[in-house]
């Protein structure tokens, strides 16, 4: 038996900055798995899905969240999905729950979690991406695959509480993900 | 307080003086003033000097047309150049100093020029200065540069921060005047996201400029009430001091917010931590513009001493500021505009000597106690820095020290133009109106589409905003039409006077005069975009805003064309100049690339490592050690350290590529070269991955974790775009393959653990079970293990080294633990971490291919790798791999290379050139691609391309490096410097 252990290492070492009107955190211990249609199995994949989430796959460009499981639809053939708890404990689930429609991939190491939440949340969008981010065009539920500084992100529109606050979900490689950071913070209200 | 120019009321804050300087002196002016009224409101009107002739110039215009009023703003780094003072906003303290001036503002030593104005008429640079031709570089043109200029630049790094931004809307209103706000209260109300613009710091227009009432309240009051309620509207965003410089495709447009320019934002300044220009992309699905028109001059004698003026920038000075142009006022107008300033002045107790109109037998009221005189022009001035009488077309001098020029107003139809749109004259305004090809989505308004008007601009806006709220789902809203007052517009155009023989200007930044014009027709350049490059014409800071048209005019009348038949030049974004800074906005200094980090790079920072950019990622580079004063005396320790026992090298940025689905071997196999479709489970195979063309696109190694899962890897800096590759295989070549394809680069952390020590080294970490012996694991086996009780790994015997080597993989958040745990366990073995120069160094040794070898100008064949395109199936990039050229059997190949003489070094980028052949291009023999200093063979060594490489082996050729100067003798060799039978990998 080894006498050496692995410690875990969050990728911005458990993040969180709070100042008024926005507060941004790195969410650890949720895993996240990349799920996508195989060849010809749409039908399944989405006779699979309703049978293990009763309710059909979220259409692209939104997310849902069941079973406290966040589906987020991050292609036409594609999802992601993330849970709290073990990476291995997910896959696991998906492996049997997809095992004719789909391929799924661990991802849980390869992203940054980062809730960004605030009355002024969608201040620091409206400075770092380029996609439409208010309340009229991207409601709770939504969810978009776009560019940060020129780092892939996911950003989902989530429930908040409180209600007069935003809440946005961003999923971004973990290697660039100081580079998101150092943006974010460099944004209004972190940084007017 | 108060100046002796400054009037009552006006939109200025008496409450808050402000205190600033020019050129030294100290001046004060209120909140709520530009620069340039409160200069005025001092009695200054001499600012700056012309750029060509270096005559005194005075404040033209209340807007961003200005030409002349041009000013160096701030002090050390935050000094500005060529800031118009018409539009920058006062502030307390601000330090404002005039340009273009040897010597003072007052006595320029190169207003000399002016005495030679002869010799230096339009092009005069295309015919001068021709001999000696040597000259014209080293002495004529930096001459000419230091004589005509505009600002200096401060030769500091810009200090102020920018940034960037990105805003949506349904409607993007370009304007905030009579039009533009009732587009906006229309649309507004109809529930639309709008975006407001103005570039001025209040809204309103020209509403601030004029005494007109709307609603029964004057313009102004009336234009603050709108804004009030656009202001507590959710669905409105007001933005002003911004500029809409530019109209993109797709309804994007550009937008610079000034955010701290009116603040004392020096050191300690007001604008604290915020940016000090924010440029936003708008993404508009309408947009209305509603800018406006420009004043223009009229060109007669000596028409630009200081004093003379634009008749509603005078006004503008006069209802807004509250400031008197000067205290006898002569106003000179071909339309009925000018009547208007007269007027108005009046009103406000300034003395208006003359009111001079072009035309005759006008019947408008005339301004109480003022002398009119119809059918009559200005033909010269006379004035230093300072206008001090006009001369009529009689002969009759009258006293004045100021002059309101208006000959019309031009639509500002820039905006309209930038997808190529041509404007169309309008002879009832005389102006050019919008037409053609303007931006889709956009409705032009108001002035700005020639609707000269208040009541046209009002209704104009109304119809825009009902018509973008119906188009876009908008609720439907009743708006009354405000009563307003209406004043004909009427204009009899006159361009220029040509009873004046004094020089006359149409440019006032270019000082390019009527004579310039007409001498560009006579020599040929009569076509608006030439004559604009003979003459400079609306170029430079303005571009012609206010020049523009009267020089088309006159070239017109020259030519004896229509306004129709010359046309414009093309107007371009930017609309107003915009700072390179606020283009770069974040995107400087480190923030110029986004930097990608592997996990263990903090303990790599934590060991001294020297970083180096590969791509995006920053990888160490090597580790110095305390007493190493050269990097290569930590490389080459590395080296050995590795060879004669075990080292660890991160290689998590290696691109990973994971490859599932039932057809996975199928897709695999047909992107290699070489096969794959056998590849067994547990099984990793180096695979030579081509383009199209046949040429080597990239190479690494594939795992077979399962019947149908393949982890790909690819070289570091081309792992994106061996992904796209892939993806368009996937979708576009082979849509019926089940095949998913994800990148996995981030998800593991990776580590090279090489040497004869690197087995015993894992061992001690591996969990029970896990036999790494050579039977059960050997060379490119590949396999799931756990590792340090449980944590879920792959390890792969593969060697970049050619060591007896491991790449183990942990998922990333046991990256940074994983290269100390191996630290640790490798104590007892010497264990060194080694960067990329030692891992370069060892592929050099081994005969490695990388990046430098793999240039896209290279084949299989070229690399020695022919062998590997299989005869037994089909791959990307099979047919053109067999072209003659490529396969030919005295074509380059890569060997390795020695110098003849150990003490001399090799450098990447020689040519290879036989003993006795000119050092030309056409005895090229090919290249050195790769060069390091082998610690193990105390030698340089090199890879490189030799034409018929395989025939040379032992022979020897001259490696010639241009760049660095070296010529020296090198041997051929294999390129296998080190294990050449591979002994080590298989131990």
């Amino acid at each position: 038996m080894t006498e050496y252990q692995l410690r875990e290492t969050a990728a911005l070492g458990n993040t969180l900055i709070e100042t008024e009107g926005g507060m941004l955190m790195e969410e650890t211990g949720i895993a996240l798995a990349a799920v996508t249609i195989r060849t010809g199995k749409a039908r399944a994949f989405a006779n699979a899905f309703s049978k293990r989430y009763d309710c059909p796959p979220p259409d692209p460009r939104s997310a849902v969240t069941v079973r406290r499981q966040t589906i987020i639809a991050s292609a036409l053939d594609q999802v992601f999905i993330r849970r709290k708890g073990e990476p291995a404990g997910l896959m696991a689930q998906l492996e049997k729950d997809f095992s004719q429609s789909a391929t799924v991939t661990d991802q849980s190491d390869g992203w940054v979690q980062l809730a960004l939440t605030g009355i002024r949340a969608g201040d620091v969008l409206e400075r770092l991406a380029m996609i439409d981010c208010s309340d009229q065009a991207f409601p709770v539920g939504s969810a978009a695959r776009t560019v940060m500084e020129h780092c892939g992100v996911i950003i989902v529109r989530e429930k908040h509480k409180p209600v007069e606050g935003k809440r946005y979900l961003l999923l971004t490689q973990r290697s660039s993900a100081e580079t998101v950071l150092h943006a974010i913070l460099g944004s209004p209200p972190f940084r007017q | 307080m108060d100046a002796d120019f400054r009037l009552k009321g006006g939109l200025i804050n008496r409450r808050k003086p402000l205190d600033f300087s020019f050129n030294g002196a100290g001046l004060s002016g209120y909140a709520g003033d530009t620069l340039a009224s409160a200069l005025l409101a001092n009695g200054r009107h001499f600012v700056g000097r012309s750029f060509k002739y270096h005559r005194p110039r005075g404040i033209l215009s209340a807007g961003v047309e200005e030409p002349n009023a041009l000013v160096t703003i701030g002090t050390g780094a935050m000094a500005d150049p060529n800031i118009r003072a018409t539009v920058a906003e006062l502030y307390d303290g601000m330090v404002a100093r005039s340009q273009n001036h040897l010597g003072s503002l007052e006595w320029d030593l190169l207003s000399v020029n002016d005495a030679f104005s002869p010799l230096f008429g339009a092009g005069f640079y295309y015919k001068t200065f021709m001999w000696p031709a040597a000259f014209w570089e080293k002495l004529y043109e930096p001459m000419i540069r230091r004589a005509a200029g505009l600002g200096a630049l401060s030769g500091q790094d810009d200090p102020s921060r920018y940034d960037k931004g990105y805003r949506h809307c349904d409607l993007l209103v370009i304007g905030s005047g009579p039009a533009g706000l009732m587009a906006a209260l229309t649309a507004g109300r109809a529930g639309l996201r709008v975006i407001l613009a103005e570039q001025d710091f209040i809204m309103g227009g020209r509403l601030n400029a004029e005494r007109e009432r709307i609603d029964g309240m004057p313009g102004a009051e009336w234009a603050a009430k709108a804004c009030a309620e656009l202001t507590a509207m959710d669905n409105v965003m007001m933005m002003p001091r911004t500029t809409i410089y530019g109209a993109y495709d797709h309804g994007v447009y550009g937008a610079l917010e000034r955010i701290t320019d009116h603040l004392n934002d020096g050191e300690d300044g007001d604008g604290g931590d915020q940016p000090r220009q924010i440029l936003w992309r708008i993404y508009s699905r309408r947009a209305v513009l509603a800018a406006g028109s420009i004043e223009r001059p009229i060109a007669f004698g000596h028409n630009d001493r200081p004093g003379i003026m634009l008749a509603g920038s005078v006004r503008e000075y006069a209802n807004r500021y509250a400031v008197a142009a000067g205290r006898r006022v002569i106003v000179f107008t071909n339309n009925n505009d000018g009547w208007r300033t007269a007027h108005d002045l009046r009103s406000r107790g300034v003395e208006v000597a003359a009111l001079i109109d072009t035309r005759s037998d006008i019947d408008l009221p005339a301004p109480a106690g003022v002398r009119v005189i119809q059918g009559s022009a200005i033909t010269d001035t006379k004035g230093r820095t300072r206008v001090r009488s006009i001369t009529l077309m009689s002969g009759e001098e009258l006293a004045c020290d100021s002059v309101a020029v208006s000959g019309g107003w031009s639509p500002t139809v820039h905006l309209t133009c930038h997808h190529r749109g041509r404007p169309k004259w309008d002879a009832s305004i005389a102006g050019f109106i919008p037409a053609g090809e303007i931006p889709p989505g956009m409705d032009v308004i108001g002035a700005a589409a020639g609707k000269m008007a208040t009541s046209e601009a009002l209704q104009g806006g109304i119809t825009a905003g009902t018509s973008a709220a119906r188009d876009l789902g908008g609720k439907t809203v009743k708006m009354a039409m405000p009563d307003c007052e209406d004043r004909a517009f009427g204009i009899d155009p006159v361009w220029h006077i040509p009873s004046s023989r004094a020089r006359a200007w149409v440019d006032f930044q270019n000082d390019v005069t009527t004579k310039d014009i007409r001498q560009s027709h006579l020599e040929g350049f009569r076509s608006v975009e030439h004559l604009k490059r003979y003459t400079t014409l609306g170029m430079a800071t303005d571009q012609g805003k206010t020049a523009n048209i009267p020089g088309l005019a006159v070239m017109a009348e020259i030519s004896g064309k229509s306004m129709d038949e010359v046309g414009t030049t093309i107007f371009r974004p930017p609309y107003t100049p915009v700072p390179i800074g606020a283009f770069a906005g974040r995107g400087r200094g480190p923030d110029f690339m986004p930097t990608r980090i592997p996990p263990s790079h903090r303990w790599a920072e934590e060991r001294g490592a020297v970083f180096v950019e590969t791509g995006l990622w920053l990888r160490a580079q090597w580790y110095p050690q305390p007493g190493e004063t050269h990097w290569r005396e930590s490389v080459d320790r590395e080296v050995i350290a590795t060879r004669s026992s075990v080292g660890i090298c991160d290689v998590s940025t290696l691109g990973k590529i994971d490859i599932k689905g039932a057809d996975a071997g199928e897709f695999v196999n047909r992107v290699y070269a070489n096969g794959f479709a056998k590849l067994p489970v547990g099984k990793v195979r180096y695979g030579l991955m081509l383009r199209d063309d046949g040429f080597v696109m990239d190479d690494g190694t594939t795992a077979r974790m399962a019947e149908n899962h393949f982890i790909m890897t690819t070289t570091t800096a081309n792992a994106g775009g061996v992904y796209r590759h892939l993806e368009y295989c996937r979708q576009c070549l082979w849509p019926e393959l089940d095949v998913a394809l994800i990148s996995a680069t981030d998800q593991s952390a990776q580590f090279a653990v090489a040497g004869p020590n690197s087995r015993r080294l894992l061992e001690k970490i591996v969990d029970d079970g896990v036999d790494l012996s050579n039977a059960a694991f050997p060379f490119m086996a590949c396999g799931a293990i756990t590792i340090c009780g449980g944590v879920e790994a792959r390890l792969f015997r593969i060697s970049f080294s050619g060591e007896l080597a491991y790449e183990l993989a942990v998922p990333a958040r046991f990256g940074d633990a994983l290269a100390r745990v191996l630290m640790q366990a490798g104590e007892e073995f010497g264990v060194t971490p080694y960067g990329t120069e030692a891992l370069n160094v060892m592929r050099i040794e081994k005969g490695h291919a990388t990046a430098n070898e793999l240039n896209g100008q290279t084949s299989a064949h070229h690399l020695g790798m022919g062998r590997m395109l299989s005869p037994n199936k089909d791959f990307i990039g099979r047919i053109m791999a067999h072209r003659p050229e490529l396969t030919r059997g005295d074509g380059i190949r890569l060997v390795g290379l020695k110098p003849v003489d150990p003490a001399k070094m090799l450098s990447a980028g020689a040519h290879f050139l036989e003993a006795d052949a000119p050092s030309r291009a056409s005895h090229d023999l090919g290249w050195m691609s790769s060069v390091a200093y082998s610690p193990i063979l105390n030698s340089s060594i090199g890879l490189g391309f030799v034409k018929n490489g395989y025939e040379r082996m032992n022979s020897t050729v001259r490696a010639v490096d241009f760049m660095r100067g070296t010529d020296i003798e090198v041997e051929i060799t294999s390129p296998h410097f080190i294990d050449p039978e591979g002994r080590r990998l298989h131990d």
